[in-house]
């Protein structure tokens, strides 16, 4: 009751207050619906695509990241842009609210909240549904656009495009699959890492985990592997698609293990720690 | 009817001691007064007091459950320590009211009581950003005040305010003690600290170094 209390403060102020911000994903799907469309228009040109593609095409274009990446000297690294803005986008989102509340109303809130451990669940459950409103704005934008481009709305895939943007034939993966690596484990991976980054935020401060964070992001582009876990958040670097690629279950396996290491470490923080 | 009992309180910040060995006893219907230089340890007994800091040992046991054992915080306590903070963009009212819902037992009424009691309209349109020193104060004690908690603790609760207002605010804790609740304040000046207080405690360097029964005194 004590938490459901304070997180409705959280979301009132941490959330409604501020959903000017979630514009960022509005702007995102524009973008990527519109590059995704160019992409569409050329493979039709070359006769190698019939259809106007499905919003689910362009919903995966979007979350696409960038190809599993090996170091060779010819071919330089580039960190995919979008992505990486619409990962980052969110650990922003999130990077001052909570930290700015306990400096500012921490005395007033907990001593009325009167549990630390409440404020530190509401604290949390805020940043798990502000991830996920950002996801649901993003996606929600993403089939508007894409139906303004005149995709079908079906959430079956056009294999012919994608074929030929990625190089994956997906006729061989079940659908549900697809869910988990496209839509379930990036929401999943990207809550973890902002629960880690809210973490961190109060014990070294908002700044510098905003940046430990956009620091993570960088190197999972350049590698692959189950420790850098923005890596989950592409789905064409799911072992589904590339022999070297991840297993989905490590990663809904750590970002559960995140959650709970989050909760439990948060939770003994703001039990001994100083109100100052 | 409350007790606060403090036995054996030690606190130490990065190594500097800010309490030492604190020992003492309130009960409600009283006010008490805590008095000492910049950086005595006044305020950080205030903040042990209401649970915001750790000891490192002792205890606070307030009504027979001690802190951070039994209870997080006092369970009826209303506080204002050094500056108020509030939210900016929305009126006394709405952010007294942010914050009584917090709470199981404060209502709009309670906190249209408490904004009249310390001066402040509790229509007025105005946000906390527009708000004068003084009436930012004033807040903060309707904060502390509104519901009538059992436990009030007030770290210069005068500070800013002009002398009529202070008079007013003196006036009320008066009354508030008068119905059996535990009042602490802490002020640097040493008449209006006298005024208020029943029972004044002296910290120097984190120690008790007097008790002076003001009550006892005036007979």
């Amino acid at each position: 009751m004590k938490t459901l209390k304070l997180l409705r403060r959280d979301l009132r102020l941490g959330l409604i207050n501020r959903s000017y911000m979630y514009v960022l994903a509005v702007i995102f799907s524009f973008v990527s619906t519109y590059q995704c469309s160019a992409a569409m228009c050329g493979t039709k040109e070359l006769n190698f695509m019939w259809s106007e593609g499905t919003v689910m095409d362009y919903y995966l274009f979007a979350m696409k990241g960038m190809n599993y990446y090996r170091f060779d000297p010819s071919d330089s690294f580039q960190i995919p842009l979008l992505w990486f803005i619409f990962q980052i986008g969110i650990s922003y989102i999130i990077a001052y609210y909570a930290e700015k509340d306990l400096s500012d109303n921490g005395i007033n809130v907990m001593t009325a909240g009167r549990s630390r451990s409440s404020w530190w669940l509401s604290k949390m459950l805020w940043c798990i549904l502000s991830v996920l409103f950002y996801y649901i704005i993003a996606i929600i934008s993403c089939i508007v656009f894409a139906l303004m481009h005149g995709a079908d709305l079906s959430l079956g895939v056009t294999d012919e495009f994608l074929m030929i943007i990625f190089g994956y034939n997906m006729t061989y993966i079940s659908y549900s699959d697809l869910i988990v690596v496209a839509v379930l484990l990036p929401v999943l991976i990207t809550i973890s890492i902002c629960l880690v980054q809210l973490l961190v935020s109060f014990i070294l401060s908002p700044v510098t985990s905003f940046a430990i964070t956009c620091g993570l992001y960088v190197l999972s582009t350049y590698y692959t592997a189950w420790f850098l876990p923005g890596s989950y958040t592409m789905w064409i670097r799911s072992s589904y698609y590339h022999e070297q690629g991840l297993n989905p279950l490590s990663g809904l396996l750590i970002a559960c293990f995140l959650v709970i290491a989050v909760y439990l470490l948060g939770r003994g923080y703001f039990e001994s720690k100083d109100i100052i | 009817m409350s007790e606060i009992r403090i036995e054996g309180l030690n606190k130490s910040i990065k190594g500097a001691v800010i309490l030492k060995d604190i020992n003492m006893t309130l009960t409600s219907g009283k006010i008490y007064g805590f008095k000492g230089k910049n950086g005595s340890g006044k305020t950080m007994l205030m903040r042990a007091i209401s649970g915001l800091i750790l000891p490192d040992s002792g205890f606070v046991i307030i009504n027979g459950r001690e802190l951070h054992k039994d209870i997080t915080f006092p369970q009826s306590m209303g506080i204002l320590i050094e500056n108020p903070s509030f939210l900016p963009q929305y009126t006394g009212l709405k952010n007294l009211k942010l914050l009584a819902d917090l709470t199981d037992n404060i209502s709009i009424k309670d906190i249209r009581i408490a904004l009249e009691r310390v001066g402040l309209d509790p229509d007025d349109k105005r946000t906390y950003r527009k708000y004068s020193l003084g009436m930012k104060q004033k807040l903060g004690i309707a904060n502390a005040i509104m519901g009538e908690p059992d436990i009030i603790i007030l770290d210069e609760p005068i500070n800013a305010l002009d002398e009529e207002s202070a008079h007013n605010i003196k006036k009320v804790l008066l009354e508030i003690r008068d119905r059996d609740k535990l009042i602490i304040i802490a002020c640097h000046d040493k008449e209006e600290l006298e005024f208020l207080s029943d029972i004044i405690y002296e910290i120097k360097d984190g120690s008790i170094i007097d008790r002076k029964d003001i009550a006892d005194e005036d007979a």
